[in-house]
C-alpha cells in the first residue's frame, strides 16, 4: 500500500503472473477500498471539485459570449476557418479512445489487468466525447440550426449532405458515444448493486437501487450479463477504429495540402490511443494516491499503460516521418511546401513542441525505471497531452494558413475566448469526473474480483489470510 | 402641390414631394387623417392643374427618365402601394437615370440605378466620352457618399437662437438661456472636444454673453410669454435655415453695395458650365471681391504647362486610342490622373492580343512611386520625381541629336535649354533607348506627363510630343488642346492667407472646399482663416473648415441636385437628381431642402432670392442654345433627350484650337527648374480617398490600396533600401521633415519606390470629420509647400514607436521560398498562379499559358465523373490579365451591388474582410525595381466545386447552369467550404456586420440581394440576381435564351478596361467563349480537377528588348 517503487511485482501463486491487487487483499478489502471513498470522500475531493467548478464557469462565460456575439470572438478568420474549437474537438475525441480500447479491445484479448483501470478510463471516454461533441456544435456560425445536420424529416424535404465528412462525424461520434455509454453502464450495474446494498441513507439506497436495475447477482443475471458484455465489447471494438478514422476524414477528404493524405486514418487512431492513455495516466496517478488505491492500480498497471504510450507514440512519430517522405515523394509542390512550412515556417514552434512531446519524450519510457515511477509517468503524460493538443493544432492551422494562393496567406492568433474555451473544457471534464469519483465506484469491483487469485477454484488461502 | 403652376420650372421637385406625401397615410394634423395626404391633388385647383395632369406628370417622369421620379423615401410607418400605378413603373424593377460625376479633374458620365426611388448603384454611361461605359472605384463609392451618416443635416452657426414659452417672462428667459447654453453650446463643445470642462466653460461663457449682448424679443400670447433670444456667440449651434439665410442675405446685400470689397470666395475646381457662368455673374456683381481656388485635385500644373506653350485658357487632354508607344512620366493616367477612366479604356484597346502577331502597345513608366500605371508598364524605371524633367530632356535631346527630329524654328531655344541634362548613367541610357523607340514609332507615340510634375515639364512634353509626330494641333493627335474660354479667373490660395492677415479680406465664403485642411502646410490657412470676420462654409461635411466657420451649412450630394458637367474633351452632361435632398432643415415656415452649390452661389449673386437648381441650369442652357441672347429656352424635347442620353447634343460648339507655339517661355521655365538635394518627399492623390473627399467613405477606406493593399490608413511609402538604412520595418514611425515642417508617419515598405524617396498620400488624418474617417491615417498636408508642388526635398529620420498598419495581403511572392531558395533540401518552382510571358515568348510558344500546369491533363484522375450540367445556359467568365490594371473599380462595384458590409480595420487585421472579389498582387524581381502583377480573384464557380461536397447541410450546391449557388438560409456556418476552397474566395460573417444599420444606410442596399446575417458564408454569385432578371425578361419576350451581352456582372460593368467578360460558354459565338478560345486562356489551379468556370487570359508584356540589360 505504500507509494514506494517496487522493482519487482508480487506474483499470483497459481498462474505465476503478477497479481492484480497487491497486499494479499481479500474480496471484502476490495469492496471496502473502492466503496469507502465514494461514501466518505477523501479531503482532496473538495478542492478538486471546486477548482473544476471555477473552470466550468470559464466555459460558461466563454460559451455565452460566443453565442451572443458570434464566432468572431475567436481568432478564426480567412483563411484559417477552423481554429481552436476544432482542435479541441479532435483532441477530446482522441482522449475518448483509451476508455473503449481498454474496456473492449483488452477485454476481447483477455487482458485481465484492464479491470483495475477500465471503469475510470471509460468514464473519461464518455466525458471527453461529451466535450468533443459540444465543440463542432459551438463552432458553427449559427449553432441554433445545428440540428439540420441530423436526419430529421422536414417540410422542405431537405436532407443533410451525405457526401460531407461532417455528417459522417455526426454518425461516428454519436454511435461511439452511445455504445460507450451503454458499455460503461452495463459494467456498472453489479457495482451499483453493491453500492445499493451498502447504502446507509434511503436516498442513496433509492438512487443506487433504481440505477442498478434490480440486480440481484443471481447466476442467471451473471450469464446474461456476461453475454451482453461480450457482445457490446465486440460492437465497441470496431468503433475504436472507426471514430477517429472518420474524424480524420474531416481533414483527409478535404483537398488542402497537409490534410489530403491517406495516412490520416491509422495515424489518427494511433494518436488517439496515445493521447487517451496519456490522459488515463494523468488522471489515475494522482487518483490512486488520493483514494489510496495504489494496491489496486499498481505500478504494473502504470507500466503496462506506459508501454502502450511508448508504442503508439512511436507509431505517431513514424507517421510524422512518413508524411514528410510522401510529401517529398509526391513531387507536389503545394504538398511539400506545407510540410517544410510546418517544420520551418511561422508555426515551427508549434511543430517542434508537438514532435518533442509526442515522439521524443515518450522514448524515455524505454527505461524501466521511468515506466515504474508514477511521478515520471505523470510528467510524461502531461507532455503527451500537450503534444497531442499541438498535433491537432499543427494539422488544422498550419495547413490552412498557407495553402494554394499566397495572396490569402495569413497568420492565426487565438484570442482570450479561444483560451477560455479550452480551459473551460477541462473545467467541464474535471467537473464531470469529480462527480463520477464522488458517486460511482471508480474501479470495476465485480470484474476485479473475478480476476483475483481468490476467484480461482484452485485457490487456497494461506494461513493468516482472509478467505 | 397646389403651387405647382406658379412657377412651372419647379415641376420636378414638386412631383417628388407629391409622391412622397402620397405615401403618408396618416397625417398628424387634426382631421388630417380623414383623407390621405395628397388627396387635395384629386380636387381641381383653381389654376387648372388636374389630377389627370398630376398622374401624367408621374408617368412622364418615369417614361422619359427625366427627373427625380423615384424620390420616394419610404417612411418607416405603414405604407400603401400605389393605388394607381404610374405607367411603366414596375415595383421592384430598377430604373436608370443619366447623370455625371466630377472626380477631381475628371468627369465621368453615369447611368444611375434607382430602386424605388433610392439610388443604389452607379454604372458608366456608354454614350459619355469620359466614361464609355466604364467607371472607377470612386464613382462606385460615390453612392455611399450620399448615405453618409456624418453628412451635415442642418446648418450650424454662431448665430445662435433659442426661444422658450412660459407663464412669466423671467422663467421663459431662463429656459431659453438653458436651451441655448446647455442643449446647444455645451453639447456641441462636448461633442467636438470630448472635454467636460471645456463644455462647461463654454456654457458659462455663453450665459455671460447673453447677459452682455443677448437680444431678447418678448411676445405675449395665449400660451404665455414667449422669450426669443438671439446671440452672436462663439460656438456653433444648430441654426434654422431661415435664420441663417436672413443673416447671410444681409451680409451679401451689404457686400453688393461695396462691390464685394473685403469679400473672398473660395471654390473647388468645378467643371460645371453653369457654375462657371454663375462665377462670371459673381465677378460682374462683386467686382471688388476676390476668388480663390482651394482644390488639391485641380490640375494646376497641367493647365499652367498648356498655358505656357499655347496661351491663356489653353487646356490639354490626351487620347490613347491609337497610341502604340506610351511614355508615362510620373503619370498615373490609369489610376488617379485626369480622365483616368477614359484613358484606361483607350489604353486597353491596344492590349487585347489574341495571336502573337496582333499589334500591341508598349507602355513605359518613369515614376518615383509604384502606381497602377507603373504596375501595368512593360518597362518601368523608378526615378525620383525631380529627375523626371531631366529624363524627358534626355529623351528630347536624343530625338533631336540622334534622330534629327525637326525642331520648329521657335523651339530651338527650348531644344538648346534641355541639352546636357544631368541624370545618372542608367536613367540616361534608359531615356536614350526610350527616345529611340519613340522615334521609331513616330506618329504612334505619346508622352503623358503626370499632374505631379511642374508646369515646365508639361511644356517640355508638349514640345517632345511635337517631335514624335504629334503636332498637338488637336484631332487626330494624341495630345489635344482646347480653350477653356469661360474659365473663371481665380487666384491661388497662397494669396488668401496674406489677404486675411493684412485685413484686406474680412469675409470668406468657402463653397465645397476645405482650405483649413488642404492648405494647412506652409500656407497655414487654418490659422489665417481664424482672422476672418466672417467665415462661411458650405459643404457636405462639417469638415475642418466647417468647424472653424462662423456659419457652416450643408449642400447636396451630386445625386440630389441639378447640375451640369463638362469633361476635359468638351462632352457635357446635364446632371439630374436621383432623389430629393435626404436632409431637410426645419424652419417655422416648413421644411427647407438642402441647397446645391449652384443654388448657394446663385443666392450669393442674388441675395434674398432662392433659386432652384433646375431653373438655374435650364436657364443657363437656354442662353447657350440661343448663343448668348438672354431669355432663351431649351425646347422640352431637346431637354428631355439631353437628360435621357446624359449627353448634351445638338449644340454646335466649335472650339478654337490653341496651338503650342510659345517655346521661349517654356525654355525659360525649364531653366528655372531648381535641382535639389536631399530625400525627396512625394505627395500623391490617394487612390482610395482621393485628397479627402472619400475620407469618410467606408467602402473606400476598406478598399485595399491597389498595390500595397493597405486599408484604413495611409503611410510613408519607402523603398526596401531606404528602410534598411533607416532600420525600420512596416509600421515603424519615421519623422518626415520639409524645411521646418515635420510629420511623424508610419512606414510601409513599398517595392518599386525610387531610391531615397518617400511617397505619402493625401486625404487622411481628418479631424472631426466623421465616424469612418476618425483615426484613419495621418495628415500629410502640414508638410506641403502649396497645393501645386507635389514633391519637395526634405529629410527622414527614424522616429519612435510603431503603429498598426493593416493590409489585406501579407505575402506578395509566388515563390514560397523567397528569392534565396528553400530552407533545406527541397526546391520549388514558382507557383503557376499568375502566368505571363513577353512578346517574343508568346511568338515562340503561343500556348505558353498551359506550361504552368503541374501535370498534363490526361494524367489528372478523378474519383468520380465530371457532373453533367444540363441548363440551357452555361455561365462562365474570362478575365484578361493583360488589360486588368488593378484599379479596384470591380471590388467596390461588387460591394455596392451585393450589399457587402465593411468590417473595419480591426476585423481586416485578423483577415475578415468581406470583399467577394479581390485583386491579388504579386511582386517579382529586385525589390527596388519590382515588377508587380495583379490578378482579380472571385468565385471560380468550379464545375466540381470542392466546397460543395463538404457542406454538411448542402447549403452550397451547383445549378444546372454551372453556378455554384449559395443558400444563405440553409448555411449553418461550419466554414468547411471556406477551408476546402482552393481559391479562398468564401467569406464568413464572423459577427452580425449588418446589425443596427441606420435607416439612411439601409437605403443604399440593393433589394435584389439578401443582406446576410451573422454566421453564414457568402461569396461571389456571378451576380445571380442580374441573371435572374435577364432570364425572366427573356421569358416574357418568349425567348428561350438570354442573348449574349445582356447580362453584365457588376464587376464586368464597372471595369474601365473591359478586362472581365461574363457570358454563356455553351454558345460558341458568345464573347466569353471567343475569349476562352484564345491560346492565352488558362484556369487557376486546374490541377485540382476543379474545372473552374472563370478562367484567365495570361499576360503578355511588351518590353523593349533594348532595355533588357540597362
Amino acid at each position: 500500500m505504500s507509494a514506494q517503487i517496487h522493482t519487482e511485482d508480487p506474483l499470483d501463486p497459481l498462474s505465476g503472473r503478477k497479481v492484480l491487487a497487491e497486499g494479499g487483499v481479500s474480496f471484502h478489502d476490495i469492496t471496502e477500498a473502492v466503496c469507502k471513498p465514494v461514501e466518505d470522500p477523501p479531503l482532496m475531493w473538495w478542492p478538486a471539485f471546486l477548482l473544476s467548478n471555477v473552470l466550468l464557469g470559464v466555459l460558461g462565460v466563454s460559451v455565452l459570449w460566443l453565442l451572443w456575439m458570434g464566432p468572431g470572438v475567436w481568432g478564426v478568420s480567412s483563411p484559417v476557418g477552423w481554429g481552436w474549437a476544432i482542435v479541441d474537438f479532435v483532441f477530446w475525441v482522441g482522449i475518448g479512445h483509451a476508455g473503449t480500447l481498454i474496456s473492449a479491445v483488452l477485454f476481447l484479448f483477455r487482458q485481465d489487468w484492464r479491470t483495475s483501470i477500465n471503469r475510470a478510463a471509460e468514464a473519461m471516454t464518455i466525458f471527453a466525447v461529451v466535450i468533443a461533441g459540444m465543440m463542432p456544435g459551438l463552432h458553427t456560425g449559427r449553432p441554433w440550426f445545428d440540428y439540420w445536420m441530423f436526419f430529421l424529416p422536414n417540410q422542405m424535404g431537405v436532407w443533410p449532405n451525405f457526401r460531407s465528412p461532417l455528417i459522417w462525424d455526426v454518425f461516428a461520434v454519436g454511435t461511439y458515444f452511445t455504445v460507450s455509454l451503454l458499455f460503461w453502464y452495463m459494467g456498472l450495474i453489479p457495482d451499483l448493486a453493491t453500492m445499493r446494498d451498502r447504502a446507509r441513507t434511503p436516498i442513496r439506497r433509492m438512487a443506487y437501487g433504481v440505477a442498478s436495475l434490480g440486480w440481484r447477482s443471481s447466476t442467471r443475471h451473471w450469464v446474461h450479463y456476461e453475454k451482453a458484455y461480450m457482445l457490446l465489447a465486440g460492437l465497441a471494438t470496431p468503433l475504436v477504429l472507426s471514430v477517429h478514422t472518420i474524424v480524420s476524414f474531416d481533414f483527409a477528404v478535404a483537398q488542402l495540402p497537409g490534410w489530403h493524405t491517406t495516412i490520416f486514418p491509422p495515424y489518427f487512431v494511433a494518436g488517439a490511443v496515445f493521447s487517451g492513455f496519456g490522459m488515463v495516466l494523468t488522471l489515475l496517478i494522482p487518483l490512486r494516491k488520493w483514494y489510496r488505491l495504489e494496491h489496486i492500480i499498481t505500478i504494473k498497471h502504470l507500466e503496462n499503460m506506459a508501454k502502450i504510450v511508448l508504442l503508439t507514440g512511436s507509431l505517431v512519430g513514424y507517421a510524422y516521418a512518413m508524411e514528410f517522405f510522401i510529401a517529398y515523394y509526391s513531387g507536389n509542390d503545394y504538398e511539400s511546401f506545407v510540410f517544410i512550412n510546418r517544420a520551418f515556417g511561422d508555426y515551427a514552434w508549434a511543430y517542434w513542441i508537438m514532435v518533442t512531446c509526442n515522439v521524443i519524450t515518450p522514448q524515455l519510457m524505454w527505461f524501466k525505471k521511468v515506466r515504474r515511477s508514477p511521478a515520471a509517468l505523470f510528467i510524461l503524460s502531461i507532455f503527451v497531452n500537450i503534444g497531442m493538443w499541438f498535433e491537432r493544432f499543427v494539422i488544422t492551422v498550419t495547413s490552412l494558413h498557407h495553402d494554394f494562393l499566397p495572396s490569402s496567406w495569413d497568420y492565426f492568433s487565438p484570442t482570450i475566448w479561444d483560451v477560455g474555451l479550452l480551459v473551460g473544457t477541462f473545467g467541464l471534464f474535471f467537473f464531470l469526473f469529480s462527480l463520477f469519483c464522488r458517486f460511482l465506484p471508480m474501479i470495476a469491483i465485480a470484474e476485479l474480483k473475478s480476476v483475483m487469485p481468490q476467484a480461482n477454484p484452485h485457490y487456497h488461502a494461506k494461513e493468516g489470510e482472509h478467505e | 402641390m397646389s403651387r405647382s403652376n406658379e412657377n412651372p420650372k419647379t415641376y420636378w421637385r414638386n412631383v417628388a414631394t407629391a409622391k412622397r406625401s402620397r405615401l403618408n397615410v396618416i397625417d398628424s394634423r387634426p382631421g388630417g387623417g380623414e383623407f390621405p395626404a395628397g388627396a387635395e391633388e384629386l380636387a381641381v385647383p383653381p389654376d387648372g392643374s388636374t389630377r389627370r395632369s398630376f398622374m401624367g406628370m408621374l408617368g412622364a417622369t418615369a417614361a422619359l427618365a427625366g427627373s427625380a421620379t423615384g424620390c420616394i423615401r419610404k417612411p418607416k410607418e405603414k405604407i400603401v402601394p400605389f393605388a394607381d400605378r404610374p405607367e411603366d413603373l414596375v415595383p421592384g424593377r430598377a430604373l436608370y437615370y443619366s447623370t455625371a460625376v466630377q472626380l477631381g479633374p475628371s468627369v465621368v458620365g453615369l447611368s444611375v440605378e434607382s430602386q424605388d426611388g433610392r439610388p443604389t448603384k452607379v454604372e458608366g454611361n456608354r454614350r459619355h466620352a469620359g466614361s464609355q461605359g466604364g467607371t472607377d472605384a470612386w464613382c462606385q463609392a460615390s453612392v455611399l457618399e450620399l448615405y453618409d451618416l456624418d453628412r451635415t443635416r442642418t446648418p450650424w452657426s454662431v448665430f445662435n437662437v433659442a426661444y422658450a414659452i412660459s407663464s412669466d417672462e423671467a422663467t421663459a428667459k431662463k429656459h431659453a438661456t438653458t436651451k441655448l447654453c446647455y442643449d446647444g453650446v455645451h453639447n456641441r463643445v462636448l461633442a467636438d472636444s470630448r472635454s467636460v470642462d471645456r463644455a462647461r466653460e463654454a456654457a458659462n461663457r455663453c450665459e455671460k454673453m447673453i447677459a452682455e449682448r443677448g437680444r431678447w424679443s418678448i411676445e405675449r400670447g395665449e400660451e404665455g410669454v414667449k422669450a426669443a433670444l438671439e446671440l452672436d456667440g462663439d460656438v456653433q449651434t444648430s441654426t434654422p435655415w431661415d435664420v441663417l439665410w436672413t443673416r447671410l442675405d444681409a451680409v451679401f446685400e451689404a457686400a453688393l453695395k461695396v462691390k464685394g470689397a473685403g469679400l473672398a470666395l473660395v471654390i473647388h475646381h468645378s467643371m460645371s458650365p453653369t457654375y462657371r457662368g454663375l462665377l462670371r455673374d459673381f465677378r460682374a456683381k462683386y467686382s471688388e471681391a476676390r476668388i480663390f481656388r482651394s482644390d488639391p485635385t485641380y490640375p494646376a500644373n497641367a493647365v499652367a504647362g498648356a498655358e505656357l506653350v499655347a496661351g491663356k485658357g489653353a487646356r490639354v487632354f490626351h487620347n490613347l486610342r491609337r497610341a502604340k508607344v506610351i511614355l508615362a512620366l510620373d503619370s498615373d493616367f490609369l489610376g488617379t490622373d485626369q480622365d483616368h477612366v477614359r484613358l484606361a479604356r483607350e489604353y486597353a484597346r491596344n492590349r487585347r492580343v489574341k495571336t502573337p502577331s496582333d499589334v500591341m502597345s508598349r507602355l513605359y513608366a518613369v515614376e518615383p512611386h509604384l502606381t497602377v500605371t507603373g504596375g501595368q508598364a512593360d518597362n518601368r524605371l523608378a526615378l525620383r520625381a525631380r529627375d523626371v524633367g531631366a529624363f524627358l530632356a534626355v529623351v528630347a535631346t536624343q530625338l533631336v541629336d540622334k534622330h534629327k527630329a525637326k525642331v520648329a524654328p521657335g523651339a530651338r531655344s527650348l531644344a538648346e535649354a534641355v541639352e546636357g541634362a544631368s541624370l545618372n548613367a542608367r536613367a540616361t541610357q534608359w531615356a536614350k533607348k526610350v527616345g529611340d523607340d519613340l522615334a521609331a514609332n513616330k506618329g504612334k507615340a505619346i508622352i503623358v506627363v503626370g499632374e505631379r510634375q511642374p508646369a515646365a515639364v508639361h511644356a517640355l512634353a508638349h514640345f517632345v510630343n511635337g517631335l514624335i509626330g504629334d503636332t498637338g494641333a488637336g484631332v487626330p493627335g494624341h495630345v489635344r488642346f482646347r480653350y477653356d474660354v469661360d474659365a473663371p479667373q481665380v487666384e491661388s490660395t497662397a494669396l488668401l492667407g496674406p489677404g486675411l492677415n493684412d485685413g484686406s479680406i474680412e469675409t470668406v465664403v468657402c463653397l465645397g472646399c476645405n482650405p483649413a485642411y488642404d492648405a494647412s502646410g506652409a500656407l497655414g490657412l487654418g490659422e489665417s482663416l481664424k482672422q476672418a470676420k466672417l467665415l462661411v462654409h458650405a459643404g457636405m461635411h462639417r469638415d475642418e473648415t466647417g468647424q472653424l466657420a462662423h456659419a457652416h451649412f450643408p449642400v447636396t450630394h451630386y445625386l440630389e441636385a441639378w447640375g451640369d458637367l463638362e469633361s476635359s474633351d468638351g462632352s457635357t452632361t446635364i446632371c439630374q437628381p436621383l432623389i430629393a435632398p435626404l436632409h431637410e432643415g426645419k424652419v417655422e415656415a416648413g421644411r427647407v431642402a438642402t441647397p446645391s452649390l449652384l443654388e448657394v452661389l446663385y443666392r450669393i449673386n442674388h441675395p434674398g432670392k432662392p433659386g432652384s437648381g433646375h431653373d438655374i441650369v435650364k436657364a443657363y442652357w437656354g442662353s447657350e442654345v440661343t448663343q448668348g441672347s438672354k431669355g432663351g429656352e431649351v425646347a422640352t424635347r431637346r431637354w428631355r433627350r439631353w437628360l435621357h442620353d446624359g449627353v448634351v447634343s445638338g449644340i454646335p460648339r466649335t472650339f478654337q484650337v490653341p496651338k503650342a507655339s510659345m517655346w521661349e517661355k517654356a525654355a525659360a521655365a525649364y531653366k528655372s527648374l531648381r535641382s535639389e538635394e536631399g530625400t525627396e518627399i512625394n505627395f500623391h492623390i490617394d487612390p482610395k480617398v482621393m485628397a479627402g473627399r472619400f475620407s469618410n467613405n467606408a467602402w473606400m477606406q476598406e478598399c485595399p490600396h491597389p498595390l500595397t493593399k493597405l486599408v484604413w490608413d495611409n503611410a510613408a511609402y519607402i523603398g526596401p533600401k531606404l528602410a534598411s538604412s533607416l532600420g525600420v520595418s512596416n509600421g515603424d514611425f519615421i519623422d518626415v521633415k520639409i524645411e521646418d515642417r515635420a510629420v511623424q508617419l508610419p512606414v510601409w515598405i513599398a517595392p518599386g519606390q525610387a531610391p531615397d524617396t518617400v511617397s505619402v498620400t493625401l486625404g487622411y488624418g481628418r479631424r472631426g470629420l466623421g465616424a469612418i474617417a476618425k483615426d484613419a491615417g495621418f495628415d500629410v498636408n502640414p508638410l506641403r509647400q502649396d497645393l501645386v508642388s507635389h514633391f519637395a526635398s526634405g529629410s527622414v529620420s527614424t522616429g519612435s514607436g510603431s503603429y498598426e498598419l493593416v493590409s489585406t495581403q501579407d505575402f506578395g511572392s509566388l515563390d514560397p521560398d523567397g528569392p534565396d531558395g528553400s530552407p533545406i533540401l527541397f526546391n520549388y518552382e514558382r507557383r503557376p498562379i499568375y502566368r505571363e510571358t513577353d512578346r517574343p515568348g508568346f511568338k515562340k510558344n503561343p500556348d505558353f499559358s498551359q506550361d504552368g500546369d503541374l501535370m498534363p491533363e490526361e494524367r489528372l484522375k478523378s474519383l468520380w465523373d465530371r457532373p453533367k450540367l444540363t441548363g440551357p445556359h452555361q455561365w462562365g467568365m474570362s478575365v484578361d490579365l493583360n488589360t486588368c490594371i488593378g484599379c479596384n473599380a470591380c471590388v467596390v462595384a461588387c460591394q455596392a451591388e451585393n450589399n457587402i458590409p465593411t468590417v473595419g480595420k480591426g476585423e481586416v487585421s485578423v483577415g475578415r474582410e468581406m470583399h467577394w472579389m479581390r485583386l491579388d498582387r504579386y511582386y517579382s524581381g529586385d525589390p527596388d525595381e519590382a515588377e508587380v502583377v495583379l490578378q482579380p480573384v472571385m468565385c471560380m464557380h468550379c464545375e466540381t466545386a470542392p466546397c460543395e461536397n463538404v457542406c454538411p447541410v448542402g447549403a452550397t450546391a451547383h445549378s444546372p447552369e454551372g453556378l455554384n449557388d449559395m443558400a444563405y438560409n440553409r448555411c449553418i456556418g461550419t466554414r468547411y467550404c471556406a477551408n476546402n476552397c482552393a481559391y479562398k474566395v468564401r467569406r464568413f460573417n464572423y459577427f452580425n456586420y449588418n446589425l443596427d444599420l441606420d435607416p439612411v444606410e439601409q437605403m443604399q442596399k440593393n433589394p435584389d440581394v439578401t443582406v446576410r446575417f451573422r454566421g453564414v458564408i457568402e461569396k461571389c454569385s456571378y451576380c445571380s440576381q442580374r441573371i435572374t432578371v435577364a432570364k425572366s425578361d427573356a421569358h416574357v419576350r418568349q425567348e428561350n435564351k438570354v442573348s449574349d451581352g445582356i447580362i453584365q456582372t457588376a464587376c464586368e460593368q464597372a471595369c474601365p478596361t473591359q478586362a472581365i467578360v461574363f457570358g454563356d460558354i455553351s454558345d460558341p459565338k458568345s464573347r466569353v467563349s471567343r475569349l476562352k478560345s484564345f491560346s492565352r486562356d488558362y484556369g487557376l489551379l486546374t490541377d485540382l480537377n476543379t474545372f473552374p468556370r472563370t478562367t484567365y487570359l495570361a499576360r503578355v508584356r511588351n518590353p523593349n528588348p533594348d532595355l533588357k540589360n540597362v
